[in-house]
C-alpha cells in the first residue's frame, strides 16, 4: 500500500497549508484580559478590532462588539502529554452551540484553533444570575425587583423552551450558567454537558464528571434514575426561581463524594434540604416513586416529620403573587411526569400579571449592577500592550454613560416593554 | 436545529449540488477515472463501515463517520492527503459525537489490525487527534449529522410498511452511504427512497426479501443496540422502528455485493423502480396483487403530501441501482491498486 510513501510529508504539507489560511486570534480580537478559569480551560474578554475602512457615521456603531473567548485546554490524561484531542465537553458544546439560535441562548460567533487548543467566541455577557444575586444579598441587601425576576423567568424558561423543542437537554442549569447582557437578556451559557436526548442516553456517571450541580439536581436523580428528561432540567429553573426571588439557594446541601469504588453516593443531605420544604414525597404524590433505584433508602428517613412549607417559603419572599406561588410548586413538583413543562410555564397566569415581563429585565433600572471583573495578572493568551487599561475602556464603554455596547445593542431590541406578554410566539428576534 | 431538518446546518450548510461535487474533485480526477474514483469512495467508506463494526458502534456513528469523510473530500483531494488517517479520525470524531466516545488509542489499535496487509496504519494518538482538529476545522465545526434511519422508521409507520420491506430499506440506506447521496439530498428523502425501491421490486415481482441472506456474509459482530437508534428517544412515535433495528442488528453495513446478486434483472427492474418513482409506473405493479399495488399508491400519496421531490426519488433510487451494478465488478484488489495509482506522487 502508498500510504507509507506518502507518510508525515502530506499532514505537514495539509498543516501549513491550512496554517497560512487560518487568521491569527490576535489580528481579529484584541485580548482585554481573562475571566474566569476552570478544568475545561479559561474564558477572556475580548473586542474585536477595527477594521479600518469603516467609516460609520453613527457614534455607537463604530465601538466595537465584545466577546468572550472561551478557550480549552488540549485534553490530556493525567500528566502524561499523550494527546488525546478534543474533550467531549469541547465537542458537545461546540456541535450544538453552532446549531443553536435563539435570543435567550448564548450564540456562537466562531470557533478558532491555535495553539492547539480550541476557542470559541461568544457574544459577551456583563452579568450572570450568579453575580447578580450576590450583589443584591451582599452589597443591596433587598430583594430583585419583582420585575427583574418575572423577566429573568420568562426569558429563562423561554430559552429552555427552545432547547427542548430542539431535543437538547441542558443538564447543568445554574444560576453561573445563566448570562445577562448589559441590556437585560438572559443568555443560557454553558452547553458543556447539554445532550441532544434523542441519542441513546448513556446512564448519568458514564463519561461524565458531575451532572446537575447538587443543589439544583432533581430529586428523580437523586433518588438514582438514570434517564434524563426536560423534567431535570425545570426542576433546575425552579431552583433558580427560589433563588432569585430569596438571593439564597432553595435547597443548599452538601454534596456526598463519590466512594473510591467509583459508587454513585446516596445524596441524603440534599435530599433532607429538600424534604424540610417540601415535606417527603407521597406515593400518591409521586405514583412511580418506588421504582426509583434508591427508594428503599428513603424508609430511613422516618426521624423527623417532614410537611410541605413551600408556601410558607414563598410567603417570606417579596412576592405576593399567587400565581408565581403557583407557577413555582410546579416547577418543584416530585413527580417529574407532573412537572410542568417550559413551554407550559411560558404560558402560565403569573407572566400575564402585571408587572408583565420583558425581554429587558432592566428597563428603566440600568446599570446598577458592577460589571464583570477582568483580570489580567497570569494570562496566557498573548495581551496586547494596550491590555491594562482595557477594563477602564470597557467600564467607560458599558457603564453608567449607556454608551457603547448598551445602547448599540438596545438600538436592536429597543422599544421593547412590558407589554411584550407571556406568549413565546410574541417574542422578538 | 434537532428537530428540525432545515434549519440545521446540514440542511443549512452541508447539502451540496452536484456541480460542487465535480469541482472538488478535479485535482484526483487528473490522475483517475471517475468511475475509479467512485470505487476509491466506495472503498473507504468501507473501511469506516468495518472499522465501526469492529469498534461494536452503533450504524448511525458509522454513517456520521462516513459523512465526515465525505465532507472532509469535498474541500480536500486524496492525492493531497491521507485518507487512511482521516478515515480513522472521522470514526473517533464522530463516536464522540454521537455520545459514545472510544479511546483514540481503541480506534487506532483497531485501524492498525484492519489495515494489516492492506498497508498498515503508521499513525499514533498525536498525528490522529492533530487530524481531529483539521477534521473539525474542514466541516466548519457543524458536526451534527441527520440520518434517514429515524426518518425511515416514522415514515414505516405511517405507512404500515412490513417489517420485512423496513428491514430491506435499512439496509438499502446503510448501501448508500457507500455513495455520495449523503451529500446530496435530505435524509427524508433519502429514506423514503429506500423504502420505497424495495416495494417497488416486489412489485416487479422480484423476491427481494428471500436474498436477503446474501448479506449475513458480513461477520455478525455488532448486534450491540442497533434499535436505539430507531427507536431511542422520548417522543418515541416509532412503534414499528425497535422491532426493525433489533432484527437489523447484526446486518450493519451489508456488504458489497450482498443485495446485487437480487440484480439478475436489473435492468427491469431499475425501470420499474425509477417508472413508479416517477409517478406513473402504476402499470407495471398493477401487474401484481392488490395489495402491493395500494402500498405504492399509500406511499405516492404520501410522498405528495410530505411534499418530496419526486424526481429526486427517482434519482436517489437510478443511483441506488447504479451503485448495485458498479458492486458486481467491484472487488477489493482493484481499488487498492487504483489508490496506489492515486496517491503516488
Ligand atoms: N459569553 C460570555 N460572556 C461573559 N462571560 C462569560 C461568557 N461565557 C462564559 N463566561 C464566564 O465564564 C464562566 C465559565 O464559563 P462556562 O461556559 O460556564 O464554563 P464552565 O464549563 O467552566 O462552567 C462563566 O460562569 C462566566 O462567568
Ligand atoms: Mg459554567
Amino acid at each position: 500500500m502508498s500510504n507509507k510513501l506518502v507518510g508525515k510529508s502530506m499532514l505537514q504539507e495539509f498543516r501549513e497549508k491550512r496554517e497560512q489560511e487560518r487568521i491569527r486570534i490576535e489580528e481579529k480580537y484584541e485580548i482585554l484580559g481573562f475571566i474566569s478559569s476552570g478544568t475545561y480551560g479559561r474564558v477572556y474578554k475580548a473586542k474585536a478590532r477595527k477594521k479600518e475602512n469603516k467609516n460609520s457615521t453613527s457614534d455607537e456603531e463604530t465601538k466595537s462588539p465584545l466577546y468572550a473567548i472561551k478557550k480549552f485546554k488540549p485534553d490530556k490524561e493525567g500528566d502524561i502529554t499523550t494527546y488525546t484531542g478534543v474533550s467531549q465537553s469541547a465537542c458537545r458544546e461546540i456541535s450544538l452551540c453552532i446549531e443553536l439560535k435563539h435570543e435567550n441562548v448564548v450564540s456562537l460567533k466562531e470557533v478558532l484553533l491555535e495553539d492547539n487548543s480550541i476557542h470559541m467566541v461568544f457574544d459577551f455577557a456583563e452579568h450572570d444570575f450568579l453575580q447578580i444575586i450576590h450583589h443584591h444579598s451582599q452589597v443591596e441587601r433587598k430583594p430583585l425587583p419583582e420585575f427583574t425576576i418575572k423577566s429573568f423567568l420568562w426569558q429563562l424558561l423561554n430559552g429552555v423552551s427552545y432547547l427542548h423543542a430542539n431535543w437538547v437537554l441542558h443538564r447543568d442549569l445554574k444560576p453561573a450558567n445563566i448570562l445577562v447582557t448589559a441590556d437585560g437578556v438572559v443568555k443560557i451559557a454553558d452547553l458543556g454537558l447539554a445532550r441532544i436526548y434523542q441519542l441513546p442516553l448513556q446512564p448519568l456517571f458514564n463519561g461524565d464528571k458531575v451532572v446537575v450541580t447538587i443543589w439544583y439536581r432533581a430529586p428523580e436523580l437523586l433518588l438514582g434514575s438514570r434517564h434524563y428528561t426536560k423534567a431535570i432540567d425545570i426542576w433546575a429553573v425552579g431552583c433558580i426561581f427560589a433563588e432569585l426571588l430569596t438571593l439564597r439557594p432553595i435547597f443548599k446541601g452538601e454534596e456526598a463524594k463519590m466512594d473510591s469504588k467509583k459508587q454513585v453516593p446516596f445524596q441524603r443531605n440534599q435530599l433532607v434540604k429538600i424534604f424540610e420544604v417540601l415535606g417527603k414525597p407521597t406515593k400518591e404524590q409521586w405514583p412511580t416513586i418506588d421504582q426509583q433505584p434508591e427508594y428503599p433508602n428513603l424508609s430511613s428517613f422516618t426521624l423527623k416529620q417532614y410537611s410541605n412549607r413551600l408556601r410558607e417559603f414563598y410567603q417570606n419572599t417579596s412576592s405576593k403573587s399567587d400565581s408565581g406561588f403557583e407557577l413555582l410548586s410546579k416547577m418543584l413538583e416530585y413527580d417529574p411526569v407532573k412537572r410542568i413543562t417550559a413551554e407550559d410555564a411560558l404560558n402560565h397566569p403569573y407572566f400575564e400579571e402585571e408587572p408583565k415581563p420583558s425581554m429587558d429585565a432592566f428597563e428603566g433600572q440600568r446599570s446598577q449592577y458592577p460589571l464583570r471583573s477582568v483580570k489580567h495578572e497570569d494570562n496566557d493568551m498573548k495581551v496586547p500592550p494596550a491590555a491594562p487599561n482595557a477594563s477602564t475602556t470597557a467600564q467607560g464603554q458599558a457603564g453608567t454613560s449607556h454608551g457603547g455596547v448598551v445602547v448599540g445593542a438596545r438600538g436592536k431590541h429597543g422599544h421593547s416593554g412590558k407589554d411584550e406578554g407571556g406568549r413565546s410566539s410574541k417574542r422578538r428576534g | 436545529m434537532a428537530a428540525n431538518f432545515w434549519a440545521s446546518t446540514h440542511g443549512t450548510h452541508w447539502l451540496l449540488n452536484r456541480q460542487q461535487l465535480i469541482n472538488s474533485r478535479k485535482d484526483d480526477l487528473k490522475h483517475i477515472n471517475e468511475q475509479e474514483l467512485t470505487k476509491v469512495n466506495i472503498w473507504f467508506a468501507k473501511i469506516i463501515t468495518d472499522l465501526g463494526k469492529n469498534l461494536q458502534v452503533r450504524q448511525i456513528i458509522i454513517a456520521t463517520a462516513i459523512t465526515y469523510f465525505k465532507r472532509f473530500y469535498t474541500k480536500n483531494s486524496y492525492r493531497g492527503t491521507e485518507p487512511y488517517l482521516v478515515a480513522a479520525t472521522c470514526m473517533y470524531l464522530a463516536c464522540k459525537i454521537e455520545e459514545s466516545p472510544h479511546h483514540i488509542k481503541t480506534v487506532i489499535s483497531e485501524m492498525k489490525k484492519l489495515t494489516e496487509g492492506k498497508g498498515g496504519f503508521p499513525y499514533e494518538n498525536q498525528k490522529v487527534a492533530e487530524m481531529e482538529f483539521y477534521l473539525m476545522e474542514e466541516l466548519d465545526f457543524k458536526m451534527i449529522v441527520f440520518h434517514p434511519y429515524r426518518a425511515l422508521a416514522t415514515l414505516a409507520q405511517d405507512l404500515g410498511t412490513k417489517n420485512e420491506d423496513v428491514q430491506n430499506a435499512w439496509w438499502v440506506l446503510n448501501d448508500t452511504y457507500r455513495t455520495d447521496m449523503c451529500l446530496l439530498y435530505p435524509p427524508h428523502v433519502i429514506a423514503a427512497a429506500a423504502l420505497y425501491l424495495p416495494i417497488a421490486l416486489k412489485g416487479e415481482n422480484n423476491r427481494y426479501g428471500d436474498n436477503n441472506n446474501n448479506n449475513n456474509d458480513n461477520d455478525n459482530n455488532n448486534n450491540n443496540n442497533n434499535s436505539s437508534s430507531l427507536s431511542g428517544g422520548s417522543n418515541n412515535n416509532l412503534k414499528g422502528g425497535g422491532v426493525v433495528g433489533g432484527g437489523v442488528g447484526g446486518e450493519v453495513g451489508g456488504g458489497a455485493g450482498g443485495v446485487v446478486t437480487r440484480g439478475a434483472k436489473k435492468g427491469q427492474v431499475a425501470a420499474a423502480a425509477a417508472a413508479a418513482a416517477a409517478n406513473n409506473g402504476s402499470n407495471i405493479v398493477n401487474s401484481n396483487n392488490n395489495n402491493e399495488t395500494s402500498k405504492i399508491e399509500d406511499i405516492r400519496e404520501w410522498f405528495a403530501l410530505l411534499n418530496v421531490d419526486l424526481e429526486q426519488i427517482t434519482d436517489i433510487v437510478q443511483e441506488i441501482i447504479s451503485l448495485y451494478e458498479l458492486w458486481t465488478e467491484y472487488n477489493e484488489e482493484k481499488p487498492q491498486e487504483i489508490l496506489q495509482r492515486l496517491l503516488k506522487k
